[in-house]
Order: structure tokens, then C-alpha cells, then sequence
């Protein structure tokens, strides 16, 4: 038998039970879509985190008080640059404020910064409008995108150019908005288009304290950052948390790696439901072709060839259900980030929305995917069409 | 020498020879003989008739004789060749190649057209499209069925049905034809036509092993076998006029 009769015959009966053909190949549709708009959601996830971190680059170390009776000073960054391989040590301060807009106020992150290290915690930002803030200056901010112009709003909540009002624990200051960021997504600590900036100095004044939240520190390459790690612990101990973004991307990969697995076989689970689907609809179909089976042997079709005429059903199953399925759960997957931001969005402030990414879909992936789908439908109809294969002819021939 | 030179040319003219056939169904404990020591010889380009009344075998024994069954008991030889000996492969490539099957429902494939259930049997065997079509539309012109090639099998008319069987039966040039009552679902014009048709490719050589209960049918049978309780009561000589 001719590779090509045995699929024009799959096809063929396929055509004739087409309601019952189109609900079988929905069922590999659904699972197929599933699995690429999940996972891909998930891979986009990872690569956007992980793209982030990257910015900060892999020479990065984080230290942060590991409980609020810790302080960090001046001494810790002095003492910080003198440990071998350290290139800079830039603290910073981080806290919540409320901001006056025209009519409203809202609560932002402000964050602290020497502006000369400015560049270093948000690599490569951009200024939409105005300038940066100086380090002497202590009542000049720049604001976030978000900030600029909240999502919620049609216009924008502050200019620049304009004096407005902070407030935080009811100390209240005036300050000028000097510049505008253009939408940035996050770093390592900072929600970049939710803050607004300010000389670490300027800030420490404000809220009355000395001492900084975070200090960042760059090693002069990135393999010494396991020494400088060491080095630092030698110091302090269990005082500080340490993070590298070493460390923060290895986390961030295991577990979307696990999120990726686990929403990657939950969507699998569809596809062996499906695959049950398939294995129901094609025992239906033998036992009502059973007299065309017997046709078939007695005029000479060998057992292998009813095998391969019933299988090739279900392989269409899923060739068909495999290649929608994909165009549909890529679309799927272009749209979820949007349906999701939304809903995130609204539901929470506004510190998350700015998060976006975009999914993944790698071409290792569809071809998995499509061939999986042909392997479960295939799988699903291997008993049935043995079971077809195998009818005695005389007996098949006597049905009905 | 001389005389197993005789007895080998003897046995050549012989196109299935049954020895002692016996075919038991079991259905639980119950055993019933359907077949109880059939011994027959049927020569090449013979035409013949198995008549007896219902329950007699006969479509047991044509099963046997069409190799689509294994006997219990006994041997089928099939132009030579001792069909018990073979796998149910092999069993099927002697059925596409040298037998054509016709029954009484038909059988066609329904959501096939007359042209498609006539090249059936040569898909089985791989023989590429266009020499199929080719052939399926002589064949359906040899049957008179010119023009109705797109036809499904419920836009025929019973006979119609019936010969595009036939067609489908000839399409690999079968040395025998097995038909078990090919008119039993037909008027008797039809069946007259489809009786027609047997004979004039009997004339033309092919061996045809006829069953059937009406007795009107078998005036073109060189030989009729009459079976009962699984058994040839007896077996009759014709004189075929054409
Ligand atoms: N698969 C089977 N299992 C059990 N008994 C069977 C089976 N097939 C046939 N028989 C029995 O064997 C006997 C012969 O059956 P067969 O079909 O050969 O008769 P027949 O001569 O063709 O009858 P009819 O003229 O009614 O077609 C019958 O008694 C039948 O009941
Ligand atoms: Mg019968």
C-alpha cells in the first residue's frame, strides 16, 4: 500500500464523520494551545527578569541590613571600597512618599542616589524631559514615566518644570521637578517608572536619617564577585544579605524553570485527555466499520494495512490539531501579556503594571509541541487500529 | 516417470482441491460441525454451483474455498499452494491477487463512488492512481455501468450495486470468483443480468464457484454440489449450451 492512498483514506473518512472528526481534533487544538500559550507566557517571564538583572551587569553585588537593627554608614562604604577588587560601593536610600499632583495625591518610591551613580543603578536611562538633579541640590526630583503620567489618568499627573509637595510621617517639603524618565520597566530594587529620584543626600536631609538602605556595589570583573562575596562575609557575617545578580538570575531561572514545567504539564494533562478523545471516537469508528473491515481482508488488505489506514486517522487528528492548535496558542500567547497587565494593573497599585514582557516561543518548542501532539493522537489510536487489524475476516464480514 | 508426469499434469488442471475438510465451531462449550469431510475438486475455468437448503455450510465451505477462513481439519489447495501452510499475510495476498470476492449485501465502501470501490483492491496491492482509474473505468463499462462512476453505492439501484462489485471482484484479473448468493437481494431481471455477466466471464476463462439457494441460476453451472449438514449429498454434471 502507497504511503499517500493511506492518507487520502484517513482523510477521506475523516471528511465523512466531520462533526465528530472537527470535535476530536478540538480536543488536540485546546491542549496544543495550552502548552504554547503557557509556556510561553513563562519563558518571556524569565528572559524579561532575567534581561533586567543583566542590565545591572553580572559584576553587581547587593547589600541590603538583614534586619532593621543593622545600619549602614558611611564607615560600611569606606569600608566596603577597601576590600580588594571593589570598583564603586554607591549607596542608597529607598522609602515611600506621598506626592501632591494638581488634584490628587498618590504614594510613590523614592529613591536616594548620587546622581554621578545615577547611570550605574539604571543603565542606559533616558530623560524624556528636563535634567537630572544635582548633588547639592536638595529640593530637585525627577520623576518616573508612571509618575509623569499614571496609566490611570488621561493626563499628565505632574510636569516639568513645576513645584509640588512631599510628604512622608507628616514632614511635609517642596520640591521642583526637574526631569522626566522615559519608561525604563525595573532593576534589581527599583521600580524605576513607579519612583521619583533625589540626591541621596537631599533625601537622607528629608527624612532625617543616616543611615542608607542598600548599598550597591560593582566588582572590578564579574569572576571576582564569589571573592569579593567572601570577603564581605568575612566582615559582616550573617548582618548583611548578599545578593548577586549571579545568584538573583540563577533563582529567577529555576523557578520559572519551575512554573515552565508545571504549567507545561498541566497543559500536557489536556493533551492526554484529548488523546483519550481520540481513542473513544476511533473504538466508535472501528466497530461501525467492522463490515468494511471484513471487506477489506477479503479483498486482500493485509493486517498491516488496516493498521495503517486507522492510524493514519488519528495521525491526521493530530497533524491538523498539532498546527492550529500552535497558529491559535501563539496567538493566544501575543495576547495574554496585555490581558494580564490589564487585569494586574487595575487590581493592584500601580508598582507592578510597569512590569511587561514579551512571550516566547521558540521554534525547539512548536516543533516539540507538534510532534507531541502526533505522538499522543497517534498513541491514543494505536490500540483501536490494532484492535481493526486484527478482526477475523469472517467474523467482521458476518456483523450486523 | 510416466506416471507421475500424468498424475503432476493431472493435478494441474486442478484449481482448488479440498481434502477432508472439516470446519467445527466452537461457542462455549457447544461444538457445531458446520463442515464434516468436504472432498472436492474444481478444475480451472469450471463454473459451479454449491446449493442447499440454509444451514447446510455452504458459506462456510465458500470461506474456506476463498481462503478468508482456516479449516478445522482437512486442507484447502489453492492452485498449488496448501493454504494452512500460510500467515494471514500471505492468506490475504493470494485472496487480492487471484480471488474476487462478490456477496450478497454488496458490501461496497458507502462513502466511496462506484469508480473508488472498484479500485479498492488495487490500493491494496500498489498500484499507482492513474493506472487504477484506468482499469476501474473499463471495467465499470465492461459491467455496463458507464457513466455512474461518480455515483455513491446509495445512488444505485441493488443490481447496480451489485455490479459494480463484479467490477471491483475483476479489478486484479482473479483467477476465480467467489460469489455467495450474489442475486439473493435482487429482483429476478437483475439477477438474470448479474447471472449474465458470471457466465461471460466464465467464458472468457475465469473459474466461478457459484452459491446460491434459487435453482433458476445455476443453467450455466458445469457441476452443482448439493450440501446438507455439512456434507456433499451429491454432486450433478450439466450440459452448458451457450
Ligand atoms: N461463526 C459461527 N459460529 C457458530 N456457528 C456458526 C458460525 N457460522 C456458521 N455457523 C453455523 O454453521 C452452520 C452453517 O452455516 P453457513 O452460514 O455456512 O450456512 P449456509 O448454508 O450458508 O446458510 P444460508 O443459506 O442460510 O446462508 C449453521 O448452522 C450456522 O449456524
Ligand atoms: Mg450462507
Amino acid at each position: 500500500m502507497r504511503f499517500t492512498d493511506i492518507f487520502k483514506w484517513g482523510l477521506r473518512s475523516l471528511r465523512e464523520r466531520k462533526l465528530r472528526a472537527i470535535l476530536t481534533i478540538l480536543g488536540i487544538v485546546v491542549g496544543t494551545a495550552a502548552i504554547i500559550a503557557l509556556v510561553s507566557q513563562t519563558e518571556g517571564i524569565q528572559a524579561s527578569i532575567i534581561e533586567q538583572m543583566n542590565k545591572l551587569g553580572p559584576n553587581t553585588i547587593l547589600l541590603r541590613p538583614a534586619s532593621p537593627s543593622i545600619i549602614l554608614t558611611d564607615k560600611d562604604v569606606n569600608r566596603l571600597l577597601q576590600i580588594p577588587n571593589v570598583e564603586l560601593v554607591i549607596p542608597i536610600i529607598t522609602s515611600s512618599v506621598k506626592i501632591y499632583g494638581i488634584q490628587s495625591s498618590r504614594n510613590v518610591q523614592i529613591v536616594g542616589i548620587d546622581p554621578s551613580k545615577f547611570g550605574i543603578l539604571i543603565p542606559g536611562y533616558e530623560l524624556r524631559e528636563g535634567r537630572l538633579f544635582q548633588t547639592l541640590s536638595y529640593s530637585e526630583i525627577v520623576i518616573g514615566s508612571n509618575v509623569y503620567k499614571p496609566q490611570d489618568l488621561t493626563s499628565p499627573f505632574l510636569n516639568v518644570g513645576q513645584t509640588t509637595t512631599i510628604e512622608s510621617r507628616s514632614t511635609r517639603m517642596i520640591v521642583n521637578i526637574v526631569g522626566c524618565l522615559e519608561p525604563y520597566g525595573m532593576t534589581a530594587l527599583v521600580s524605576v517608572d513607579d519612583s521619583i529620584f533625589m540626591s541621596l543626600k537631599a533625601l537622607a536631609n528629608f527624612l532625617g536619617r543616616t543611615s542608607y538602605s542598600a548599598i550597591f556595589l560593582k566588582t572590578i570583573s564579574p569572576d571576582v564577585v564569589d571573592e569579593v562575596v567572601d570577603n564581605i562575609r568575612a566582615i559582616y557575617g550573617n548582618n548583611l544579605n548578599i545578593l548577586t545578580v549571579k545568584q538573583i538570575t540563577q533563582i529567577v531561572s529555576s523557578v520559572t524553570g519551575m512554573l515552565t514545567m508545571l504549567l507545561g504539564s498541566i497543559a500536557a494533562i489536556s493533551l492526554f485527555v484529548a488523546g483519550l478523545g481520540i481513542m473513544n471516537i476511533m473504538f466508535v469508528s472501528v466497530i461501525e466499520r467492522t463490515r468494511e473491515i471484513g471487506v477489506l481482508k477479503a479483498l486482500g488488505f493485509k493486517d498491516r494495512n488496516i493498521l495503517a489506514i486507522f492510524l493514519s486517522e488519528a495521525g491526521i487528528v493530530g497533524i491538523i490539531g498539532g498546527i492550529i492548535g500552535i497558529i491559535i496558542g501563539s496567538i493566544i500567547s501575543y495576547i495574554m501579556p496585555h490581558i494580564m497587565s490589564f487585569t494586574i494593573g487595575r487590581s493592584f497599585s500601580a508598582q507592578i503594571s510597569s512590569f511587561s514582557y514579551t512571550p516566547i516561543i521558540r521554534p525547539e518548542m512548536i516543533i516539540f509541541v507538534f510532534f507531541f501532539a502526533i505522538a499522543v493522537s497517534l498513541l491514543a489510536g494505536l490500540y483501536p487500529a490494532r484492535r481493526a487489524s486484527k478482526m477475523d475476516p469472517v467474523v467482521a464480514l458476518r456483523h450486523e | 516417470m510416466q506416471l507421475i508426469e500424468n498424475l503432476k499434469n493431472e493435478e494441474k488442471q486442478w484449481i482448488i482441491t479440498t481434502i477432508d475438510l472439516w470446519k467445527i465451531y466452537k461457542s462455549g462449550k457447544i461444538e457445531y460441525p458446520a463442515l464434516r469431510g468436504i472432498n472436492m475438486k474444481i478444475r480451472k475455468g469450471e463454473f459451479i454451483a454449491i446449493v442447499g437448503p440454509s444451514g447446510s455450510g455452504k458459506s462456510t465451505l465458500l470461506n474456506l474455498l476463498g481462503a478468508l477462513d482456516r479449516p478445522t481439519k482437512g486442507k484447502v489447495i489453492i492452485d498449488g499452494t496448501d493454504i494452512s501452510k500460510l500467515k494471514s499475510n500471505e492468506l490475504a495476498e493470494l485472496r487480492n491477487k487471484k480471488l474476487g470476492f462478490i456477496f450478497q449485501t454488496f458490501n461496497l465502501i458507502p462513502y466511496m463512488s462506484a469508480l473508488d470501490n472498484v479500485e479498492v483492491p488495487m490500493i491494496a496491492s500498489g498500484i499507482p492512481p492513474k493506472e487504477r482509474k484506468e482499469r476501474a473505468r473499463k471495467l465499470l463499462e465492461l459491467v455496463g455501468l458507464k457513466g455512474f462512476e461518480k455515483n455513491r453505492p446509495s445512488e444505485l439501484s441493488g443490481g447496480q450495486q451489485q455490479k459494480v462489485a463484479i467490477a471491483r471482484a475483476l479489478v486484479n484479473n482473479p483467477q476465480i470468483i467467489l460469489a455467495d448468493e450474489p442475486t439473493g437481494n435482487l429482483d429476478s431481471k437483475s439477477a438474470n443480468e448479474i447471472i449474465e455477466i458470471l457466465h461471460d466471464l466464465n467464458k472468457r476463462g475465469v473459474t466461478i464457484i457459484l452459491v446460491t439457494h434459487n435453482l433458476n441460476l445455476i443453467k450455466y453451472c458445469h457441476r452443482v454440489f448439493w450440501l446438507k449438514d455439512g456434507l456433499i449429498e451429491k454432486e450433478v454434471e450439466q450440459n452448458v449450451k451457450d
